[in-house]
């Protein structure tokens, strides 16, 4: 027995140092990276300070094109949009920048069932890498599973899986979305119409899901503790047009009692039929993108 | 309480300091403390289908112990029978009642007859099919007369339930592993530390290769309309790998884990892609299971002491019902009659030499007939199938669909390793890793192991497909 505990501990010893180590270096890569998903994370979690901050997923991430909204409004803006996240995520970069400063306006770009489902939490987990250095993120990473504090004791487990996401800005430029792009990602090419579904209008009734409300509203009340201006968009598809779903019902009782004015292009008769605007059915590529923030720039300002 | 889980990593050290530090020499204190342990386990995931276990330990305990004294051929019959018939009928309830209900009711529609018949909103209890079959050999060896009941009421049931090998086998044979609940035990470093090897290999088999190839395999298979050809190509390889290293991980991790408790498992994976022939390959694979339909099912209709179409017939239901028990769907009958035609073919149409070694190009072959069947397997019935099977044959298509390059490139690395360990085995079996005898050499596998592990293991919490078998 004696034997046995000593060589473990010596394998736990040779485990914790070399965690430490790799840890600090997948730092130094993670904070050098020159593009990327993780720059762009580290960038909207430790120093963006645009007046207007773009948050969604990846159609966030695609369809809206910060130059345009500089340009035509006047202010600085920032796409913090990622592709595949959902509210864990959308909470965390809330937190991250409402934590050092409060921009001016928040545009949400939400989907039109995000809250028929139960929210991404696990999809959030591409930002444990920031989990150590942003305590405010910690307690919406933490609802991943009951292991996960346990877990996040390994320097190297925080960046578990996202090696080749890492590495790949040092190799490829702009893979993930140019830095000058300001986290827009503008998807080239069109849509093959042949692919394509014949034209559906969208009209569903599930029942909502309970964790997804309670954590919008959870994101709604951190925003409302601050005087920045919240938005909410809904961003068209192509050969579909949403007439009605438990979650846009509720988003617009919702938006209406707050006072949060929502943009919804869910059922829009010109994008959703224009397949030249699209890259694939749920997202636009770059000329539609261009094209559907001019048409938000005006209603923006409008507001 | 799953292998690959948090929970587990708190609950083996304290058993394991529990039975060798206050269990210590006392044969009855340990075989409560693992019975407990074991309970607990088991309970972990409901609590309810400890009824089930209990009850069916039960059963075969009396069974046993009145088939020990009993003489007359009818009466040890109606024992026999009686444990037959409790224990397949659990098994039948909880895991074919609805599938058949559903069969016969698809077959009188077919046929244009109305019929009627509900079926059941119930759960299968995890590992049912595995302790079924390890408590029910234990009263045919007692039957057959090859084992002698046992009077320890503890010790039987901490066999039919102990926990490293409680859900997913390897099933022992009472003969194999309940004389070893009677035998003292003493601290080994040596077998200890090879356990913990096995354990942490397992593990690497789980969860850095089956569950990264899991993500793109279910991609693939879950939409079988959206892909071409040569994606399901892809995905029935990995699927392969992944079901080997899932469920030779699960074994390997089952196996260490008793061998830290001073008991021996049978091997349960022989690395079953090097085989040059089926029959071959099923001395490889899922041995503890292979062994016990041949003992008693193939056997017992005759196996190969009688003419060689019954030989055929004998092996071909033998397989069926393999795949039946490996789940309640015709793609796994599908999948079991497969088998059984190969098997067939190799014995009676290509008569190969199964002794002879395999050179490389027959290996390939037979890894290739059995991705084949592993389509059955996976999919989510014959439908889709067929429709895998169309595309790969008549709309290969030129293009590989590759999703997220992070777990392409990370499965299809996982996928080297595990092989080149593999080979390196079967061909090389003086080369060592985990036990490479220069202990700097040997802390430096270990440790980039288990950083491997860490750094590209899944953890998800993702089930261990045998479970629901």
């Amino acid at each position: 027995m004696k034997k046995l505990a000593i060589n473990l501990s010596i394998l736990l010893v040779i485990l914790a140092v070399t965690d430490r180590a790799l840890g600090g270096i997948l730092d130094i890569i993670r904070d050098n990276a020159p593009d990327g998903r993780y720059f762009k994370a580290r960038y909207s979690l430790n120093e963006c300070d645009e007046d207007i901050i773009i948050l969604g997923s990846s159609r966030g991430e695609s369809n809206y094109a910060p130059y345009l909204i500089e340009d035509s409004l006047g202010m600085t803006c920032w796409n913090a949009s990622r592709g595949g996240q959902g509210l864990s995520y959308f909470r965390c970069m809330e937190e991250g920048i409402l934590n050092r400063y409060t921009p001016k306006w928040l545009i949400l770009n939400i989907e039109a069932d995000i809250l028929d489902y139960a929210p991404l939490n696990e999809h959030a987990g591409f930002l444990r890498p920031f989990y150590n250095k942003h305590p405010e993120i910690r307690p919406i990473l933490n609802e991943i599973s009951w292991s996960e504090p346990l877990l996040m004791n390994s320097r190297l487990y925080a960046y578990n899986s996202s090696f080749y996401y890492l590495m790949r800005p040092y190799l490829i430029e702009g893979l993930d979305g140019k830095s000058i792009d300001k986290g827009w990602k503008p998807l080239l090419g069109k849509l093959n119409e042949a692919t394509v579904a014949p034209f559906s209008i969208i009209n569903t009734q599930l029942p909502l899901n309970e964790a997804a409300v309670r954590s919008f509203e959870t994101f709604i009340k951190r925003i409302e503790q601050t005087d920045c201006q919240l938005f909410m968009v809904v961003s068209p598809n192509y050969g579909e047009q949403v007439k009605t779903t438990s979650t846009m019902q509720y988003l617009k009782a919702f938006s209406e009692k707050h006072n949060i004015p929502m943009f919804d292009y869910s059922a829009d008769n010109f994008l959703t039929r224009h397949p030249e605007y699209f890259n694939d059915v749920q997202h636009l590529n770059k000329e539609g993108a261009i094209y559907f923030t001019r048409q938000l720039i005006s209603k923006l300002k409008q507001e | 309480m799953l292998f690959n889980s948090i929970d587990f990593a708190i609950f083996l050290p304290i058993v394991f300091l529990l039975y060798w530090l206050v269990a210590k020499n006392n044969l009855k204190r340990r075989n409560v403390l693992l019975l407990v342990a074991s309970y607990l386990f088991y309970g972990w995931w409901d609590w309810r289908f400890l009824s089930l276990i209990v009850f069916s330990s039960f059963v075969d305990f009396f069974v046993g112990h009145y088939l020990g004294k009993e003489e007359v051929p009818a009466k040890r019959k109606l024992l026999l029978w009686t444990s037959i018939l409790i224990n397949l009928g659990f098994l039948g309830f909880f895991k074919y009642y609805n599938f058949f209900a559903e069969s016969l009711v698809d077959a009188f529609t077919f046929f244009g007859q109305g019929f009627q018949l509900s079926t059941l909103n119930i759960i299968l209890p995890v590992g049912i099919s595995f302790y079924t079959f390890q408590t029910m050999s234990y009263t045919l060896d007692i039957y057959q007369k090859k084992f002698e009941p046992t009077d320890d009421i503890i010790a039987f049931f901490a066999f039919v339930s102990f926990f490293p090998q409680l859900v997913a086998g390897p099933i022992e044979r009472a003969a194999h592993l309940l004389p070893q609940f009677h035998e003292p035990k003493h601290f080994s470093y040596q077998l200890i530390s090879e356990g913990l090897k096995k354990m942490l290999w397992g593990l690497f088999m789980k969860v850095a290769v089956a569950d990264r190839l899991s993500l793109y395999v279910d991609a693939i298979y879950n939409n079988v309309d959206m892909h071409t050809g040569l994606s399901f190509v892809v995905a029935t390889i990995f699927f392969a790998f992944q079901i080997y290293c899932d469920f030779a991980g699960y074994s390997l991790i089952a196996i260490g884990c008793a061998q830290i408790f001073g008991f021996d498992l049978m091997e349960n994976f022989r690395r079953p892609y090097l085989s040059g022939s089926f029959k071959e390959f099923w001395g490889r694979w899922h041995i503890s299971l292979s062994t016990w339909f041949r003992d008693y099912v193939y056997i017992p209709l005759g196996g190969s002491r009688v003419s060689t179409s019954r030989q055929y017939f004998n092996l071909f239901t033998t397989f069926v019902v393999s795949g039946l028990w490996h789940g309640a769907n015709w793609t796994f009958i599908a999948w079991g009659a497969i088998h059984g035609l190969y098997q067939i073919i190799e014995k009676g149409v290509l008569k190969i030499n199964t002794k002879k070694r395999a050179g490389f190009f027959r290996i390939l072959l037979v890894f290739l007939f059995t991705c084949l069947a592993w389509i059955f397997f996976r999919a989510a019935n014959i439908q889709d199938a067929l429709q895998i099977l169309s595309t790969i044959f008549t709309d290969p298509g030129s293009q590989i669909h590759i999703g997220d390059k992070g777990i392409f490139a990370f499965s299809i690395l996982g996928i080297m390793i595990l092989f080149t360990v593999d080979f390196m085995q079967e061909f090389y079996p003086e080369f060592k890793v985990l036990n490479h005898p220069n202990v700097v050499v040997r802390f430096a596998c270990i440790s980039v192991l288990i950083l491997y592990i860490v750094g590209l293991g899944v953890f998800d919490g993702s089930q261990f497909i045998y479970f629901q078998f």
